[in-house]
């Protein structure tokens, strides 16, 4: 399986990926970059702010780019009035 | 083959001679694991306990999905499943984190040595419960703590586990697990958890990387760890 690193990127700073992860495919690595978004704002959540500023890049072992997940791509929201 | 085992013990409890001697006679067995390798699934029929010599192991559980949560890290000395002997089938997995050695108590072995040695059976009943303990911690983390404290926790929680078998000091300790591990043990995901270590190096609390754990300001890994380790019993016993 390909090793896809995943950088984040947030208010706080660049949290570089050393590690990465075998993953079967370029989808199943966007998933990890959603899931893992949604991780980082759940914790945000329970504390009262959510911040969307921040993206994940999806890095090949050569290096390449091979696609940003943004935070607010991660979740969908939903105001009061809105329907679905 | 058992030295980290009887550490172990032997933090608690004063083991005799004899009960050295009784102990090493019911292990046998020595098998070596390749990381990564789950040797017990829920519903098997277990006829032994496993000993773990070295290396690191875990319990977990999963969701259809995929999903893991590790339940409990065992490191060397410890008895990955005690609770075997009498549940003689688990509700979780044993997996290995990295190649490990390990020990066969054979169940019926194990019988004739709580018969023999009744003390002895105490010693295992409350290596069982300091597991419980360490769940019950683990499950206050899980609903409480939030990814900070919770990744904190468990790096105080095992500096004192890996201290006891004489494999961690203050200044840290070698860590075999992976991200996607410590993510698995945290309820978190492997992005998360990546961003978390680099929010606790850049406060100089703590660094995990490569392998290994630096501890940069053990008081403040505690403070941000809320870490009380009464529930750890490192008191003597006897």
């Amino acid at each position: 399986m390909p090793l896809y690193f995943l950088h984040v990127f947030n208010r706080t700073g660049w949290s570089r990926d050393d590690e990465g992860q075998d993953l079967p495919d370029l989808a199943a690595a966007r998933g990890a970059a959603v899931d893992g978004i949604r991780s980082i704002l759940s914790d945000e959540v329970v504390h009262g702010a959510i911040d969307f500023e921040g993206r994940v890049d999806i890095v090949d072992e050569a290096g390449n780019l091979l696609e940003s997940v943004s935070f607010a791509d991660a979740v969908e929201l939903r105001r009061e009035g809105e329907s679905e | 083959m058992i030295e980290r085992h009887l550490m172990k013990l032997r933090a608690r409890h004063a083991i005799s001679a004899e009960e050295e001697t009784a102990i090493r006679a019911a292990i046998s067995e020595v098998r070596e694991l390749p990381s990564d390798r789950t040797f017990v699934r829920a519903g098997d029929v277990l006829d032994y306990c496993t000993l773990l010599l070295d290396g690191l192991m875990c319990r977990y559980k999963d969701l259809r999905d995929g999903q893991r949560q590790i339940t409990e890290l065992n490191v060397a000395g410890d008895f990955a499943d005690m609770h075997s002997y009498v549940l003689k089938r688990l509700d979780h997995n044993l997996m290995t984190l990295s190649p490990c050695h390990m020990a066969v108590l054979q169940h019926d072995k194990a019988k004739a040595l709580f018969d023999a040695y009744p003390r002895l059976h105490d010693i295992y009943w409350f290596g069982t419960n300091l597991d419980a303990a360490i769940h019950r911690e683990w499950t206050l983390s899980l609903g409480r703590r939030d990814a900070r404290a919770r990744t904190a926790n468990l790096f105080c929680e095992l500096r004192v586990r890996l201290g006891v078998v004489g494999m961690a000091d203050e200044r840290g300790y070698d860590l075999a697990l992976t991200q996607t591990d410590l993510a698995e043990c945290l309820g978190l995901t492997s992005v998360h958890v990546n961003r978390v270590l680099k929010e606790l190096r850049e406060a100089g609390i703590v660094e995990f990387r490569g392998g290994r754990v630096t501890i940069m300001d053990l008081a403040q890994l505690e403070r941000a760890a809320e870490f009380d380790p009464t529930y750890l019993y490192m008191e003597r016993l006897d």
